[in-house]
């Protein structure tokens, strides 16, 4: 680190502040307290992938005794909205109702019920009596705007609050496209073209806790939700809007939340909300897995085309980017996660004629939504991929062909202006860019240089590929985080954040942030976060802005209490605040005198002059400073069966200050991990009638330990001038490596090129068929 | 019905449905840190030691485990007095989300009651059945490995700065 | 949660057979749970558990090894571990090492699915099985007629399985079982179990068994033709042709029918490799 100077608490690996309390197992999380009186509540889901309900009877669920309440679209209130946990006024659509009266997908909301036990729920569920009228289906993304596609949002009401392209009727539920210099010409001047397309696949986050919430009508009659959610502000915000119930009638909890990756930053809480309100008593409603596969969120899948054209040289002269998404039944998160398909991947390399044009469609298949990458991970995909067949085409070794044409401090590029999250982007310069050092250090790591002595020859042949990243840090000119913070009598603090630790660590780091700016160590600072009534507002944990924007907001709030303790330290000692050092042990020091924490705090409450020393702030970012990385695998391919093996894996990553380097680097092994499931063997698989055939564990295979390669995580330490210590994003980037990772070590392994994600065995084989790797 | 199961070492009286799972009963008796997070056998997340052995609280049906021996997350420590392989987990950055790490800590105990210095290759092995994902399990490992080391008074030291860094491992 | 409308915890195996008579078609038998535990709606069952029924034992005899239904994956890749087979090759992939200290060799056999491991391994080895039922009465049935359908079909109500037979390997033989799943604890996407006998570089006898590729485990009796009578190495490319023509596959999310028929001819020289190996280092 440089710049920051010495940090005491900033750049060390901390211990985790709950990591303890987790470990012993202590009742942490959503379905850890018992609530007297609880009611299960189970929904009714759609059989049918796209149908209109002309006949609903709940009677007898009604009438099954132990059950509280049924809800059909008949008992609710037809308020269209977005699930999508975003900033008002929301860039996704509102087309989703709380309880519809026409499904969409297999899997869709039919109805709900509140009952005694779990298990009256479920009989209840399957006593509720349906006549649907089945209506064509649409499950091919390519064939969604096609003349004559069943339009799957053919209600009136559905509607973009904000002026964006949203065309219903031709079942598109977002559009962007970009245009920077000639592109037409730029490929025509061109003396290599590479044109690749590419197919990713719907996948799920599989967080270890489903989706949980358990709401109550409180002592004071006002709506408490405890939640799994990573946006407890904007699950206010939404359920006041779906239950027309205002905002300070409702009080939103997040506790320990067992992992979200994007599927817990969407309002799913409206149905239990209203169960609850409807019966006035605690409702719970927990996902099983299978649901939580299904009826949930899923990533967006997309068909990405990237076609770029150099000079014989290497420079690049043209770059295009078509990205076509499939939202699902719902458009949540639909243009945000298209427009991240190039603003994410097309700014990281040098280039003045750029294109873009991305859409996202609707199908009869579950619901996507933002998950970890969100767009990045699509387009990284076919731009890296691109890259190394560029490289073969000009004769140039990958590493070196980014090493030439990477974007480096100092430098912006049109991209960012050009392309926002809904909105036009935001002009930036780069202030810290470590991706040169990633890419010599990762491929060190791997062992670039004699890489070639090491295929082999026979049945298994051994690949290497690489890869370069960029992602960014929190939404320009949209986020916003805030933090409050106040000093107890022993000289300890309340650290009180909106924003949300959804098992990341962000508590620990923003509170290693405000004792590093306060000038203590972190046990005396005891952080509160995610609770609507107590902590101030964040956005919430998404878009990669929890510790560049909650971070700043916490570092701007800790200096003005720290401000404060001057001041009272400077009274206490008869010296001037300007002469006042905290050495960041928790004493103020002035010459040869020194005064506690705990004397400072004792004197401002109880002495004279009483104040309570404490400061709220906020913070708004202005740029998305990209976090940069490089990757590199190591695969074994056996050519008999096709069964590949990631043997090793090199994340080198530029995050800024690692602002606690342990759990950093925790966040790029946990995404990298991800990322290899979702390249190799994640894939939900739908039958012809649009249901999913493999939404559990047994079935949909995630990574476990032995599925794991040798892992090398390398932090390449910059000072990104506008962030809290010179910290970045880290969250988010590593997930997106390994698609064009291990799609390139095959190619390198065995000459061909795996298109469609996962890379299962039988897609290997096939593509290998002819090749004559005889078994 | 009722299962006399010993729990944490103290007899308990569960009074069970015929068909609760395990899972259900030692959550229904306080004991939350038995997580629930697929209902059949697959996350982990669920898992307890029955007479020292890991097993998946979501297959066992509570009423057969009349005489058995159950151990949780409860009976190994607390925060204030952690059992050596939670302080490590704490320690290595092995919990994230946390949901994980119960039956992850308990199916540790297990190896380690079993071998006190497994391989690195031998914890990989122990914690299949487990499922995590948060972690990459690189942090994890080496707190076991950790662990193991303290338990046998090796202790070893752990690094943290802010210099360029190189973790992970297999 | 199951619908279970009583369990009983019968304290030895006669006990067990009594209540599995008493309760005919309604009783369930509880070996590892895997099943039971995972049963939703529907019969409200009769549950009897067989934990203690004394069915865990692994015992060595002179015709060959009696293995107790009740024995786990887990007891049996650790009791079997001195003497590499297919048994002990398929115990130890079986679902994950936690699950492993559930699944019994008896619930792994009663209740097969495509992708089971444990019966594509025991109908290479020639096993059988040992059923009683109440009033003393026992019978034993070899494999073929054990898994010539869902082996609930072939047993009678009451019936328990209480024992795996199986026959002492014989001199210059050796056996293994190969799987091919997505990823580590995945179920089978293709696996073969071979078992061989040499004599003098020449295989005298094979058997070769399919599974995951699609309904019970199937028997290659061509491939096993082809091997007999010649050098192993020879004849194993033919072998394996003749597997990949010979079994009958489907397709799902685990893999399409045509790449499973030549995974399965693969597994069949790797099954077979291994199986020669052990066979040479018995003293073949």
């Amino acid at each position: 680190m440089s710049r920051g100077g010495e940090t005491k608490v900033v750049g060390h690996s901390e211990r985790k502040v709950d990591a303890l309390a987790l470990a012993s197992g202590q009742p942490l999380f959503t379905d850890d307290v018992d609530v007297p009186g609880l009611l299960h509540a189970k929904v009714l889901w759609s059989p049918h992938a796209h149908a209109r309900i002309v006949r609903i009877d709940a009677s007898k669920a009604r009438a099954l005794p132990g059950v509280a309440c049924v809800l059909t679209h008949e008992d609710v209130p037809r308020i269209l909205k977005t699930t999508a946990g975003q900033g008002w006024p929301e860039p996704s659509p509102y087309d989703t109702p709380m309880l519809p009266d026409k499904v969409r997908y297999v899997g869709d909301r039919v109805a709900a019920v509140a009952a005694e036990t779990r298990e009256i729920a479920e009989q209840a569920v399957r006593l509720i009596e349906v006549e649907y009228e089945v209506l064509p289906a649409l499950f091919d993304l390519r064939a969604a705007d096609a003349p004559g596609a069943p339009v799957i949002h053919d209600e009136p009401d559905a509607k973009a609050i904000i002026p964006v392209p949203y065309w219903p009727e031709r079942n598109v539920a977002a559009h962007v496209d970009m245009r920077i210099g000639d592109i037409d010409a730029a490929f025509d001047a061109s003396d290599v073209v590479v044109d690749r397309e590419v197919e990713t696949q719907y996948g799920q986050h599989c967080p270890i806790e489903p989706h949980v919430t358990i709401c109550r009508i409180d002592e004071y009659g006002r709506l408490h939700i405890r939640t799994s959610t990573q946006v407890p502000f904007h699950v206010r915000r939404i359920v006041a809007q779906a239950c027309e119930v205002p905002v300070r009638r409702i009080r939103v909890v997040k506790p320990r939340i067992g992992g979200g990756f994007g599927a817990k930053q969407e309002v799913l809480e409206d149905l239990v909300a209203m169960l609850c309100l409807r019966t006035g008593r605690p409702v719970k409603l927990e996902y099983t897995r299978s649901e939580e596969f299904v009826s949930s969120r899923t990533r967006h899948p997309a068909v990405s085309r990237v076609k770029v054209g150099f000079g014989r040289d290497g420079t690049m002269k043209a770059l295009y980017l078509r990205a076509r998404t499939n939202t699902g039944a719902y458009g949540s998160h639909a243009l945000t996660v298209v427009c991240n398909c190039g603003a994410k991947t097309l700014p990281l390399y040098h280039c003045e004629n750029v294109g873009f044009d991305g859409d996202s469609v609707y199908t009869n298949l579950p619901v996507a939504g933002a998950y970890r990458g969100y767009g990045g991970t699509q387009a990284a995909f076919a731009l890296e991929v691109a890259m190394d067949e560029a490289a073969r085409a000009l004769g140039k070794d990958p590493v070196d062909l980014r090493r030439a044409l990477h974007i480096r401090e100092g430098e912006g590029s049109p991209v960012f202006r050009a392309l926002g999250e809904g909105q036009e982007g935001v002009e930036q310069k780069i202030g810290s860019c470590g991706l040169a050092r990633c890419l010599d250090l990762g491929a060190e790591a791997i062992g670039w240089k004699d890489r070639e002595s090491r295929r082999g020859s026979g049945r298994f042949r051994r690949g290497f590929g690489m890869c370069a990243l960029m992602q960014g840090s929190s939404i320009p000119e949209i986020d916003m985080g805030s933090a409050s913070m106040k000093m107890n009598d022993d000289g300890s603090f309340n650290l009180l954040v909106g924003a949300t630790d959804l098992g990341t660590g962000s508590d620990t780091i923003l509170a290693q942030i405000a004792a590093e700016a306060v000038g203590t160590t972190l046990d005396r600072m005891i952080v509160y976060s995610s609770d609507t009534d107590l902590t101030p507002f964040d956005v919430g944990a998404y878009a990669s802005s929890t510790t560049y924007l909650s971070g700043e907001a916490v570092r701007k709030t800790a200096l003005l209490v720290r401000g404060q303790v001057v001041e009272v330290a400077a009274r206490m000692m008869r010296v001037e605040p300007a002469d006042v050092d905290l050495p960041g042990d928790g004493t103020a020091r002035a010459g040869g005198k020194s005064v506690t924490f705990e004397d400072v705090a004792r004197h401002a409450l109880y002495a004279r002059d009483q104040f309570q020393i404490g400061a709220i702030g906020s913070a708004i970012s202005h740029a998305s400073p990209p976090p940069f990385s490089a990757h590199f695998a190591e695969v074994e391919v056996d050519t008999a069966t096709g069964k590949v093996r990631v043997v090793k894996y090199v994340a080198a990553v530029d995050c800024g200050t690692a602002i606690n380097p342990k759990l950093a680097e925790g966040q790029i092994e946990g995404a990298v991990a991800n990322g290899i499931g979702y390249a190799m063997t994640e894939e939900m698989v739908f039958n012809d009638r649009g249901l999913c055939l493999n939404a559990s564990f047994r079935h949909y295979r995630i990574p476990g330990t032995l599925d794991m390669p040798e892992m090398v995580t390398i932090l390449v330490p910059t000072y990104e001038p506008t962030g809290p210590y010179g910290a970045k994003s880290v969250s988010e980037i590593c997930i997106n490596g390994p698609l064009p990772v291990l799609s390139n070590a095959i190619f390198d392994a065995v000459g061909v090129r795996l298109a469609r994600a996962p890379f299962t065995a039988e897609r290997v084989w096939r593509a290998l068929s002819g090749k004559g790797f005889g078994t | 019905m009722t299962a006399n199961i010993e729990v944490n070492g103290a007899p308990r009286a569960l009074e069970v449905d015929p068909g609760e799972t395990l899972l259900d009963a030692l959550r229904a008796a306080g004991f939350k840190g038995v997580k629930r997070g697929c209902e059949n056998g697959t996350c982990g997340s669920c898992v307890v030691l029955l007479d020292g052995v890991p097993h998946f609280s979501c297959l066992l049906l509570a009423a057969a485990l009349d005489g058995r021996k159950v151990t949780t997350i409860e009976g190994l420590g607390t925060p204030d007095a952690p059992h050596p392989i939670m302080r490590a987990f704490a320690e290595e950055a092995g919990v994230q989300c946390g949901y994980c790490t119960p039956g992850m800590v308990l199916s540790a105990k297990a190896l380690l009651d079993a071998g006190p210095r497994p391989t690195e290759a031998e914890v990989r092995e122990a914690f299949d059945g487990h499922l995590c994902r948060c972690t990459g399990y690189v942090k994890q490992v080496q707190a076991v490995l950790r662990a193991a080391a303290e338990l046998g008074n090796t202790g070893t030291g752990t690094g943290s700065g802010t210099g360029e860094r190189t973790g992970g491992a297999r | 949660m199951p619908e279970v409308e009583a369990l009983h915890r019968p304290r030895s195996l006669d006990e067990a057979l009594d209540l599995m008579a008493q309760h005919g078609e309604r009783a369930r038998p509880l070996a590892g749970g895997t099943t039971v535990a995972l049963a939703r709606g529907g019969r409200r069952d009769v549950v009897v558990a067989l934990a203690r029924a004394g069915l865990d034992a692994i015992e060595q005899g002179p015709d060959g090894l009696r293995i107790g239904a009740m024995a786990s994956c887990a007891a049996l890749a650790k009791g079997l571990a001195g003497s590499p087979s297919a048994l002990s090759d398929a115990a130890a992939v079986v679902g994950t090492r936690v699950l492993r200290n559930h699944v019994t060799i008896g619930g792994n056999c009663c209740v097969v699915y495509a992708w089971s491991d444990l019966p594509v391994a025991l109908r290479a080895l020639g096993a059988s099985f040992e059923l009683a039922s109440a009033g003393g009465r026992r019978r034993v049935l070899p494999e073929e007629a054990f898994f010539a359908q869902q082996p609930s079909r072939v047993m009678a109500a009451g019936e328990l399985l209480v024992a795996i037979l199986l026959p002492a390997p014989a001199p210059g033989s050796g056996s293994a079982f190969v799987k091919l799943a997505r990823n580590a604890g995945d179920h089978a996407s293709a696996s073969v179990a071979a078992r061989v006998e040499l004599d003098g570089g020449i295989v005298r006898s094979a058997r070769l068994v399919a599974g995951g590729v699609k309904g019970m485990p199937q028997v290659l009796a061509g491939a096993a033709a082809a091997l007999a009578g010649c050098r192993a190495e020879e004849a194993l490319e033919e072998a394996a042709r003749v597997a990949e023509s010979e079994v009958d596959s489907t397709s799902d999310f685990r893999g399409g029918a045509e790449w499973r028929k030549h995974v399965v001819g693969v597994l069949v020289g790797d099954a077979v490799r291994t199986a020669i190996d052990r066979a040479i280092r018995m003293g073949a």
